[in-house]
């Protein structure tokens, strides 16, 4: 998962790119409006974490212009100020959540993770294919109701391609989503995460869960699921 | 002192222009008119004199015209061609006296008068002079001519006084007919010019009817300005009003947005010290706890505070009218994208043309927090209502969740006690939206809702004053 920070104050926004990515997030983090603008129509992020006070660009103008430029990736506010104007303003211009500061970080994960999964288009914090649980608040996966041991880069392929089940996701686009910008990227690590999921969810590959589609990339088996999800990133609206 | 404290004028302080300008004018029009009035009953009689020293004059020049010099004295004769000379008591007599006074002739008309009720004529004698007077004899008033003249008789000269007297009831008579009329216009003159005064005075000030008008309905929050037509005189008024208007409202923003850039600039290091809190080593464990404690306190006080100072601030405010289902409605909009999948179903039954008279930000933050903990504890609805009954706006925002306990029932409503002692939950948004609502004058009733859930009753005044 990959996420965009945008806070102008430098303490904060070095907390929070520290939090997120012990939490594996992939995390871009911008410190203007300007900055923040490029970033966010420039890539295609899983989240964007905006704060509204910000120099150059205000928040509630960086959204505005991200939305209208296509992104409709879920967007999360942080506000200090904490009246209903600018909460309404920032929800009316794209925002799909706000945090007034100060918060705690495990409000901020619990907003974050819900968010994201809403995006999805599932409702529920566990996503169910099958015989395979995917259980975005716990970070951890069950097959057959027994947890399986996974690391967080395996989880967060999963997950990843969990949410955008039923959609060819490259190897590139997983990459982009997966790692810090400045990873380096080697196709064969992804091959290698592929390979050990598969074996650790679907040791019989009777569940055909992540099937590889030639010079596409990869697909999560959404005929698997038992609550229909959507195509991603259609929530963020609703 | 001013000038109209020395003189100590009642009018002054009287609060009405139009009463000050009656009074002015009722004060004003007695002495003009009485003025008037005087000035032309003096002229008036003036030229009544006048007449009668001229009639006066031609009848001495007459009795002068017929007089001869007999042997001892002068000799006139019996009938003279004035017929009132010979007709007895008519009003007018002649007579004349010699050098020592004793009449030497009296004409017909006297003969009922005993001769010392004549007028004594004292004046020195003085050939070729006439001298004209009023005097008072035989029970009447008198205008007297009388002229000095030498007459040669038998051969020495002797000095004669013609007098003639003419009684003044028929000029009074003619002066208190005048008089009688010139009284009935100078009345009916008063009671027109009030009347015009008065009509003048109610159209003369018609501007200032309507600015008074107008300004009720800045008051009342209907207009944001005064935007009527004026005339010239009274449009530096109105201009500078309109200024001031822009101005407090500007000024209101300002505060707000200082206040807004305050809670923002003291909010941010809290936000650093609970985010590096939360991430320091484990070290620390027992006093994190009391630290974040701490830093809640602190946020929450920046928000009480500043609240109230917001709420000091535009207490006196002139208001604008806001709309409240368009408010309500974004509001609610925000709320479905916050709580996007519980599929809530929001129902608001307010008119369209429901107002609310007071700054459209205060609404927001009392309704906001309610709208919000109702979105978030209701299961499934959430039924928002509102209704001006007698002079207040009612809003109610219902929902079907568990309800409101009375612990917190009773630390949202302790007023005093909230924000610092608020430690979580509904407890303290809540505080903010009374805090607001008190500084309107408006009070808040929790009870239980007809859809299961709890119900706020938001109760404001509907014209806006507190």
């Amino acid at each position: 998962m990959r996420l965009l920070v945008v806070e102008d104050e430098a303490a904060i926004r070095s907390q929070l790119a520290e939090f997120l990515g012990g939490l594996g997030f992939a995390v871009d983090v911008a410190a203007d409006g300007r900055e923040g603008l490029y970033f966010a129509k420039e890539y295609d992020y899983d989240l964007a974490i905006v704060d509204i006070g910000l120099p150059e660009i205000d928040g509630i103008e960086m959204i505005t212009q991200a939305r209208s430029a296509g992104k409709s990736y879920p967007v999360l506010i942080l506000t200090a100020r904490g009246n209903w104007q600018d909460k309404v303003k920032g929800l009316e211009a794209g925002a799909d959540d706000y945090l007034v500061k100060p918060f705690h970080n495990e409000e901020l994960r619990a907003r974050v993770n819900a968010l994201i999964r809403r995006a999805s288009g599932h409702s529920k914090p566990q996503l169910e294919f099958g015989p395979v649980t995917i259980d975005t608040a716990a970070k951890q996966v069950l097959l057959n109701g027994t947890e399986v041991e996974l690391t967080s880069y395996e989880y967060n392929t999963v997950e990843y391609l969990a949410h955008h089940a039923g959609e060819a996701i490259s190897k590139t686009v997983l990459t982009e989503h997966l790692y810090q910008q400045d990873f380096e990227r080697d196709s064969n690590v992804i091959e290698v995460f592929i390979g050990r999921l598969r074996k650790k969810l679907d040791p019989k590959g009777e569940l055909q869960l992540i099937t590889t589609i030639r010079g596409r990339g990869y697909r999560f088996n959404a005929q698997l699921a038992t609550e229909p999800a959507n195509s991603a990133n259609t929530d963020s609206a609703s | 002192m001013s000038f109209a404290q020395r003189l100590s004028l009642p009018t002054l302080s009287v609060s009405s222009l139009t009463t000050r300008l009656f009074i002015a004018s009722v004060v004003l029009l007695p002495f003009l008119l009485g003025f008037s009035a005087t000035m032309l009953d003096y002229a008036f009689k003036l030229s009544l004199e006048t007449a009668e020293r001229d009639a006066l004059r031609s009848q001495v020049y007459l009795l002068l015209g017929v007089a001869e010099p007999g042997s001892k004295t002068l000799e006139m004769p019996p009938a003279l061609t004035e017929p009132r000379f010979g007709e007895l008591n008519s009003g007018l007599y002649g007579w004349i006296v010699d050098g020592n006074n004793n009449v030497v002739w009296q004409s017909r008309s006297t003969d009922l008068i005993p001769a010392d009720y004549f007028p004594e004529l004292t004046a020195p004698f003085e050939a070729g002079v006439r001298d004209f007077f009023s005097s008072q004899f035989n029970a009447d008033d008198f205008y007297l001519m009388t002229y000095d003249t030498i007459w040669p008789i038998a051969g020495e000269d002797a000095r004669f006084r013609f007098a003639v007297a003419h009684s003044q009831s028929d000029l009074k008579a003619i002066l208190a007919a005048y008089r009688e009329r010139l009284l009935m216009w100078v009345v009916g003159l008063a009671v027109l010019l009030i009347l015009v005064q008065t009509l003048i005075a109610r159209w003369g000030l018609q501007p200032l009817r309507r600015l008074a008008r107008d300004l009720e309905l800045v008051e009342a929050g209907r207009s944001q300005s005064l935007s009527g037509q004026y005339p010239a005189d009274i449009r530096p008024v109105t201009e500078n009003l309109n200024k001031v208007l822009r101005a407090e409202h500007a000024q209101r923003e300002r505060y707000r947005n200082t206040l807004g850039d305050l809670a923002h600039s003291l909010k941010t290091p809290l936000s650093v010290v609970r985010g590096q809190l939360e991430m320091a080593d484990s070290n620390h464990q027992d006093i994190m706890p009391v630290v974040d404690d701490q830093i809640s306190r602190m946020s929450m006080i920046i928000d009480h505070q500043l609240r109230r100072a917001s709420a000091q601030v535009t207490q006196n405010a002139v208001y604008a009218r806001v709309m409240v289902r368009p408010l309500i409605e974004r509001l609610t909009g925000a709320m479905q994208k916050v709580y996007g999948d519980k599929a809530l179903q929001i129902d608001i039954k307010i008119a369209a043309d429901l107002p609310f008279s007071g700054d459209e930000a205060d609404l927001m933050e009392m309704t906001g927090n309610l709208i919000e903990n109702a979105c978030k504890y209701g299961k499934s609805r959430v039924m928002i209502s509102a209704s001006i009954t007698d002079d207040d706006l009612n809003i109610l925002i219902e929902d079907d969740g568990p309800g409101v306990s009375e612990t917190i029932k009773s630390t949202i409503l302790t007023r005093g006690a909230r924000a610092d002692t608020a430690t979580s939950g509904q407890g303290i948004g809540l505080s903010v939206a009374v805090d607001i609502l008190s500084s309107y004058g408006g009070s808040l009733q929790i009870s239980r809702s007809e859809l299961g859930g709890a119900s706020f009753n938001l109760s404001l005044p509907a014209h806006g004053d507190s």
